[in-house]
Order: C-alpha cells, then sequence, then structure tokens
C-alpha cells in the first residue's frame, strides 16, 4: 500500500499552530463564557429591571462611572463578560454604560491586575498601575462616544431587542420578583393577590434552561472566533512581529493589532506583553495590555450575535482609535519612546 | 405508552455530560496541564460540575419541550458541539513536547523571556554550585539567573534536560535544549532552553529528549536577527544521551 506524500513543512507548521492555539483558547475561554452565562442567567432571573436601574445613576455619565467600578470586581475575563454586559443592556441600561462594564471588568479586573504586576515586577514603570489608569480612561472616553453616537440612535438596540424579544417568546413568561408570600401552584407559580411570583425552584429551573441555551447559543460564535483567531496566527509568518516592530514609529499600531489577532486572556497577556515589547516599546506594550481586553478577534466575532457587523466595526475602531490616543498620550512617561 | 422525549434537550444533556466527565478525565490524567495552566484547574472543575448540573436539570426535563420559534434553530447550536467534540478529541492525543512547533509564531525567544529582576535577584542569595543540575522546580529562577547574568556562571558544569529544537539562525552545530514555558494555556506557550553544542546533534531528531552535561559559557546571540544581540548562556556539551520524555515537560513560572 502506497503511503501519502509528506505535507510541506510550512503546512505541517501552520496546522500545528492551528490546533495548538485553537485548544488552548477553547479550554481557556469555554469555562468563563459558561460561567459568565450563569451569572448573567441568575442576574436576568432574580434581579429585577428596577432594582438594576436603581443601583445605576440616570446621569450617563455617573452611570458609565458605576459600570467600570462594577468592572473591578468581577473576576472574569473578556468572554465570560459579554453574556453579562449583554444582560446589563437587557435590563434597560444605555448602551454606554453595558459598553463601559465590557470594557472595564476584563481590563481591572483583580486577576489581570495582580498578573500584570507579577509580570512587570522589576521592570522601571509600574505598568499594572498604568494599565488600569489608562485603561480605564480610554474606557471611559470609549463609552462617552458611544453615548454620543447612538444617544438619539433608535436602531442602536435593534439586534438587542429582536434577541430579547425571542427570548421573551421563548420563555412564554417574565421574571418580575415579588416580596409577597404566597401559594404554590402545581405548576411552581406563586399566585398572591393577583400578582404572580415563581417559585424558588421554577426559578432555579430558569436559571438552568437560560443557562443552557445561550451557552449553546453564544458557544457557536465564540468557537467561530478562536478558530478565525487561530487561522489568523497560523498563517503570519513565523517572524511577523519582529519585522513589523522594526519600522519606526509603527509599535503601537502593532501592539493593538498583535493584541487583536492573538486573542489572549487578559489575566495572562501581561507576560506575553512583556515578552514581545518590553523593553523596546513600553508604550506598545500598554496598547496590547489596553486593546486586548477590551476588544480582540474572537469576542469580535462573539459580539455579532448581539451588534450588527457594521456597528461592531464601528466599536473596533473607536477602541483602537481612543486606546491609540492614550498610548501616544502616556508616551513621555517612557521617555517618550513610541 | 412510551412518553415523548424532546430530542434537543436529550442532545444537550448527552453535551453537557459528556464535557463535564471529559474536563475530569483530563484532570485525572494530567493531560489538561499539557493545555492550560494549573491555575486554571478550579475554573475548569466549576464549569465542570455547571455542566453536570446542566445535563442532569435536561434529562430531568426530557419529556418538555424547549421554546423555539424557528424548528431549525433547535440544532443550530450543535454546529458548536461537533467543533467543540473534535477539539476534544485533538486534546486527547497531545503528547508532552508536541506543541514546539507551533507558538514559534508568536516570535518568544528565550532570552526575551526570562525575567530579569526579582526572580533573578532572589536566586542570587545563594551561590552557584560548581555543578548547575536543574529539576522542575529549579528551572524557572535558574534559567532567569543564568540569563540574567550568563557571564557568572561561565566556566561552571550543568545538567538539563529538555527536546531537541531547532531553528534557522542557531549557530552552526547547536541546538536548543528546550522546554514549553506556560503563561495560561498552550496558545501563549512558547519554547525556552539552552542553546547547546554537540557533534552528537547530527545523529538525533529534532524534538528527542536528552540530558545534557557540559560546560558553560557565554556568547553573544540575536535570535531573530533584528541586530540586537544579547549575551546569552551557552552550553559546550561533553556528553549527551537519549532519556525517557520528562513527565511534566512544561514549566509554568506563575
Amino acid at each position: 500500500m502506497s503511503t501519502l506524500p509528506a505535507l510541506p513543512p510550512w503546512i505541517q507548521s501552520a496546522s500545528g499552530t492551528f490546533m495548538t492555539t485553537l485548544t488552548g483558547l477553547a479550554f481557556e475561554t469555554i469555562p468563563f463564557l459558561l460561567l459568565g452565562t450563569f451569572v448573567s442567567s441568575c442576574i436576568h432571573v432574580f434581579v429585577p429591571d428596577s432594582t438594576l436601574r436603581r443601583l445605576f445613576p440616570r446621569s450617563r455619565i455617573l452611570s458609565i462611572l458605576v459600570a467600570l467600578v462594577a468592572g473591578v470586581f468581577v473576576p472574569i475575563c473578556e468572554c465570560g463578560t459579554v453574556p453579562l454586559a449583554r444582560r446589563l443592556r437587557q435590563k434597560g441600561l444605555p448602551l454606554s454604560t453595558a459598553a463601559a462594564f465590557l470594557l472595564a471588568a476584563p481590563l481591572a479586573n483583580p486577576m489581570t491586575v495582580v498578573s500584570t504586576y507579577v509580570a512587570f515586577n522589576g521592570g522601571p514603570y509600574p505598568i499594572f498601575l498604568l494599565r488600569l489608569g489608562f485603561g480605564l480612561a480610554a474606557a471611559f472616553l470609549i463609552a462617552i462616544a458611544v453615548e454620543l453616537l447612538t444617544r438619539n440612535d433608535k436602531t442602536a438596540s435593534e439586534s438587542v431587542q429582536k434577541v430579547e424579544a425571542a427570548e421573551e417568546a421563548e420563555d412564554g413568561h417574565g421574571h418580575e420578583e415579588h416580596d409577597e408570600r404566597g401559594e404554590e401552584s402545581d405548576t411552581g407559580v406563586l399566585i398572591h393577590a393577583g400578582r404572580i411570583q415563581r417559585s424558588l425552584w421554577a426559578r432555579l429551573n430558569d436559571v438552568l434552561e437560560h443557562t443552557s441555551r445561550d451557552f449553546l447559543d453564544s458557544g457557536r460564535f465564540l468557537i467561530l472566533g478562536i478558530s478565525t483567531a487561530a487561522l489568523v496566527r497560523s498563517l503570519l509568518p513565523a517572524d511577523a512581529l519582529n519585522v513589523a516592530l522594526r519600522h519606526p514609529g509603527a509599535a503601537i499600531g502593532v501592539g493593538g493589532a498583535s493584541a487583536f489577532i492573538l486573542s489572549l486572556c487578559s489575566s495572562a497577556d501581561a507576560f506575553v506583553a512583556r515578552s514581545l515589547f518590553a523593553p523596546a516599546s513600553y508604550p506598545a506594550a500598554l496598547m496590547f495590555l489596553m486593546l486586548g481586553p477590551m476588544i480582540d478577534l474572537k469576542n469580535s466575532i462573539l459580539l455579532l450575535r448581539f451588534i450588527k457587523p457594521a456597528r461592531l466595526l464601528a466599536f473596533i475602531a473607536i477602541i483602537a482609535l481612543v486606546c491609540a490616543a492614550v498610548a501616544l498620550a502616556a508616551s513621555p512617561l517612557f521617555g517618550g519612546s513610541t | 405508552m412510551i412518553p415523548e422525549i424532546s430530542l434537543t434537550r436529550a442532545l444537550r444533556a448527552l453535551t453537557f455530560m459528556s464535557i463535564s466527565f471529559f474536563f475530569v478525565w483530563l484532570i485525572n490524567t494530567d493531560k489538561l496541564n499539557h493545555i492550560v495552566h494549573p491555575r486554571m484547574n478550579p475554573w475548569i472543575i466549576a464549569a465542570g460540575l455547571l455542566l453536570l448540573v446542566l445535563g442532569f436539570s435536561e434529562t430531568l426535563h426530557l419529556s418538555s419541550h424547549p421554546h423555539r420559534a424557528d424548528p431549525v434553530s433547535h440544532f443550530y447550536p450543535f454546529v458548536f458541539v461537533f467543533t467543540i467534540a473534535y477539539i476534544f478529541v485533538q486534546a486527547t492525543t497531545l503528547e508532552p513536547g508536541r506543541f514546539q512547533s507551533g507558538p514559534e509564531s508568536l516570535a518568544l525567544q528565550s532570552s526575551a523571556i526570562a525575567q530579569r529582576g526579582e526572580i533573578a535577584d532572589k536566586a542570587t542569595r545563594d551561590p552557584l554550585p560548581s555543578w548547575i543540575v536543574t529539576n522542575e522546580d529549579s528551572y524557572w529562577p535558574l534559567y532567569n539567573r543564568l540569563y540574567d547574568k550568563p557571564e557568572a556562571a561561565v566556566g561552571k558544569r550543568i545538567t538539563v534536560q529538555g527536546f531537541v529544537y531547532r531553528k534557522k539562525g542557531f549557530p552552526a552545530g547547536s541546538a536548543l535544549i528546550g522546554r514549553n514555558l506556560m503563561w495560561c494555556c498552550s496558545a501563549d506557550m512558547a519554547v525556552i532552553g539552552y542553546l547547546t553544542a554537540s557533534p552528537a546533534f547530527a545523529q538525533i531528531q529534532d524534538s528527542s529528549w536528552v540530558e545534557v552535561t557540559g560546560r558553560l559559557k557565554s556568547i553573544r546571540f540575536d535570535p531573530d536577527g533584528s541586530g540586537k544581540a544579547t549575551d546569552v548562556p551557552f552550553i559546550e556539551a561533553e556528553s549527551v544521551r537519549p532519556v525517557e520524555r520528562s513527565a511534566s515537560t512544561t514549566i509554568f513560572p506563575y
């Protein structure tokens, strides 16, 4: 029996890189997506819209600031924050508030801050503080831009509303919570004074039902996202990054582009940033560390589930421009290197 | 009378439980840490437990059909399942050292990765022995220390294990005695190690595991041809012998 001819070395190398990246990203992101959808479902079922709205001030700017601070306390990477941000939007919070949370949580959560501190410890600059400060500033500016661009735009939430309407149709019920005690019927529904309250058991069932459906629905977009990221990475020449970094003035752009393509988890990207950019270009490292958690290739495709492609492209462009401007503004802190 | 069963729910239950049991199997066989950092284990365990609960929940509701407006949409999420199944099948075939060809695209070089500073400083409190033997625990601190000040170890004897890795641009007759370094998952993994010269490498294939004993020296090396050469440790091998692959081939520095 004749054997098949061996594949050319570049195909073998590319397929090795593809599988390595795909497998790693899948095992790194799937648990967070699942836990994110679970928390999101808990919010959907247990937290009434009115309660959530009370937590966020009416003023859009204050609401954005609260979302930025909330992001600091959510120990979930970027894949898990997508369903959470979407749920905030569904609960009636402004798009800019949901965007602020989406951008800030992966960047400023405790895991990211600690790993950045460890990665750059011993270096000449407190990168973890710069990442936190400049990153949150960039997230604030981007959220403001989103607010200004979508304030009078009735179609801004069209996609989300479509998903929401479909889910309401699927559920066949809402999840309004009432404090009154009542009698439980055989369908798990409590009836008191003409108002409907579902029992705890029924609501737990709802949480599981939402989690399982959202996980499978979002999961296919995530898989498409990480497959695309793995494919792009495997097709890039091995030394593309080094070659690009040699062009003067291109470092910040290279930092942003590599963060977008590599699609690394924000809890560990600081180590890669250090090995790629320090000490050659700290502004590029800062760009990498700010932009990566906010948006990358895998998350862009995951976001396609909720945002129209044209709007997503605009969102990515705003993030890239604001992060680049912030990284440039921070350059003097690093001796003016770009 | 046989109760009507929802195929969608049955598929969901099967999927969730399969993934959950697969996570358990990966952890039990220690294969998981060829893919992700051990730091991720609690998250994977939590996800596995949640998947198990979801699987049971779907099983309990097998006879009730999930609400969907579009019948076709019952099945499209299972595109996700097929891809996951493919990834998991790939994961079962993972062998230590398999990844060394992949992360090259990250353009990470040994000399760039060494974390100068705290780790190297801690290590310098103890003087280097005249014969340096690396093991799983000491690999990363020693690696940092030797790359931090390669001249301080010149003339000392070293014994190190790793896989043979060759790349264009390495000094003639040399190879890297490499290990995989993982920060978070295999997507950010890179090859690190010690450049070593030995005539024996002519007969040894790439990826073979060897134990090298030799004398350390320091050379100027420009790993990516950028014109920025740095001092790196270099082993003049006295002996190179094939060994069984180490149980833990990956270095987890953080």
